[in-house]
């Protein structure tokens, strides 16, 4: 996968949506879609072409472990690498996303390094 | 009638004495009873009032959570469309001096090709004038660099202060609970309301609430030294490492509970449920059982006591602090 790949950030959150948005813009990633929960995340993956999922988990209509979860059993977009973004700290909840198979997890507050970090840690294992 | 049948009527007499005795002892006490209800009949009846009062303006102070919120995004996305310009404009501006130092070398070396062909004789008459040029070209070259790194240290900086900005969602996520708290408690008074025997206000029930649960983190928290995330990085590696989640085996779990053990204490001597929680900032967040039970639940209301020991008291707002402890116990114990 290259850089210009395009990113879907689903958050409820616009101000959210634009810090990661501008975050990924920082590392090089220009080309990002955006989704207002995991109903519309799924609609936007259904629509286009999309490498590389970054959601967060407290969304209303669908949440970020229920968009995993739809995504991981989806026969098209099922190996889409998933990164979860979220303020939602706790070991039950890290246990709970690794077991719906996000690739990794970002507690926030975030830096661009840590995003940064985490999308070349899971494109290299991808 | 013989002496026992004396006897056992004496005895009778002594018990029936006894009683009265006794009587005489209570009546004040009753007296004190029945003085006591009477007084604490209008109490009540305040109590009720003061409830039904409380109940009613509970939806203002959710309603004004509200505005708080949707304030500090407005507020948030106006900062954001300012830093959006500023970097725009920064990196117009690093784009139109981006040539310069090239022009400069070039400025530089057409002087050196105009300087050989000149006849020796001017050579040093020149020299001074050259020298004092080249120091002028050097001053510059530094301040194109300068101007470079203090752009450069500019952007970092707006883009420091994008990011900050999340502070606005995760404290958004917290008034969200405070809210929640505060239409579970405005449903808990509304029972009591009722049970006390009150009217039944028209406007008890929420219509609908205002932050749908499970659209907030009660725990959110803004915490930048980068611990929450360096131990989530360690488990998130236990949980990938011990237990690789493969995606063509659906049946694959993540580590068990003894692996996490292992990872976070060492081989020998596997840490307990409690030292992992601690590790995650204390626990499981309150549910709403544990809520109801705060309030009595179906069979016992809460007291006023209580609801006031909360909210710290009927008349003065609770603080910041007073809300964080609510919400993050550990937390505020260590800042203290």
């Amino acid at each position: 996968m290259s850089e210009a790949m395009t990113f879907l950030v689903v958050d409820d959150s616009p101000t959210m949506r634009r810090i990661v948005c501008n975050a990924l813009r920082e590392i090089g990633y220009t080309d990002v879609v955006e989704a207002s929960d995991g109903a519309d995340a799924l609609e936007k993956l259904e629509q286009g072409s999309i490498d590389f999922v970054i959601t967060d988990w407290n969304m209303p209509n669908m949440n970020g472990l229920e968009l995993t979860k739809a995504i991981r059993s989806h026969a098209r977009f099922g190996n889409l690498p998933i990164l979860m973004v979220t303020t939602r700290g706790m070991k039950e909840d890290v246990i709970a996303a690794m077991q719906a198979r996000v690739n990794n997890y970002i507690v926030k507050p975030f830096t661009p390094e840590v995003l940064r970090e985490k999308i070349n840690l899971i494109l290299k294992t991808a | 009638m013989t002496t026992n049948h004396i006897q056992e009527l004496l005895s009778k007499l002594n018990e029936l004495r006894a009683v009265f005795i006794l009587g005489q002892r209570a009546i004040p006490f009753i007296e004190e009873v029945v003085y006591f209800l009477r007084e604490i009949s209008p109490l009540l009846s305040e109590v009720n009032d003061s409830l039904a009062e409380s109940t009613r303006k509970m939806p203002r102070a959710s309603s004004q959570l509200k505005s708080v919120t949707q304030a500090t995004e407005m507020a948030t996305t106006e900062i954001l469309d300012l830093i959006d310009v500023v970097l725009s404009d920064l990196d117009a501006f690093k784009k139109s001096w981006a040539a310069a130092p090239e022009a400069l070398q070039a400025l530089q070396q057409q002087e050196e090709q105009l300087w050989h062909p000149l006849p020796e004789s001017w050579h040093e008459q020149l020299q001074t004038l050259l020298e004092e040029r080249r120091q002028h070209y050097a001053a510059l070259q530094a301040m194109l660099e300068s101007q470079q790194q203090l752009v450069d240290s500019l952007r970092e900086r707006m883009n420091r202060i994008m990011m900050a900005l999340q502070v606005q969602d995760i404290t958004a996520q917290q008034l969200a609970a405070v809210n929640h708290l505060i239409e579970s408690v405005r449903n808990r008074m509304a029972q009591l309301i009722r049970r006390l025997g009150s009217e039944v206000l028209d406007d008890l029930e929420l219509p609908r609430q205002l932050f749908a649960e499970g659209t907030f983190d009660p725990h959110a928290r803004y915490d930048r030294d980068g611990s929450r995330q360096q131990r989530v990085d360690a488990l998130v590696n236990a949980l990938q490492y011990t237990a690789p989640l493969s995606q063509d085996d659906e049946a694959a779990g993540p580590a068990s509970q003894e692996e996490i053990d292992a990872l976070f204490n060492g081989n020998s001597a596997p840490a307990s449920q409690d030292e992992i929680d601690g590790l995650f900032s204390g626990g499981t967040p309150t549910s709403q059982d544990e809520i109801d039970a705060l309030f009595g639940g179906g069979s016992t209301p809460a007291s006023q006591d209580e609801i006031d020991a909360l909210f710290g008291g009927g008349s003065t707002p609770a603080s910041q602090d007073e809300i964080d402890a609510l919400f993050n116990p550990k937390r505020n114990d260590s800042n203290s």
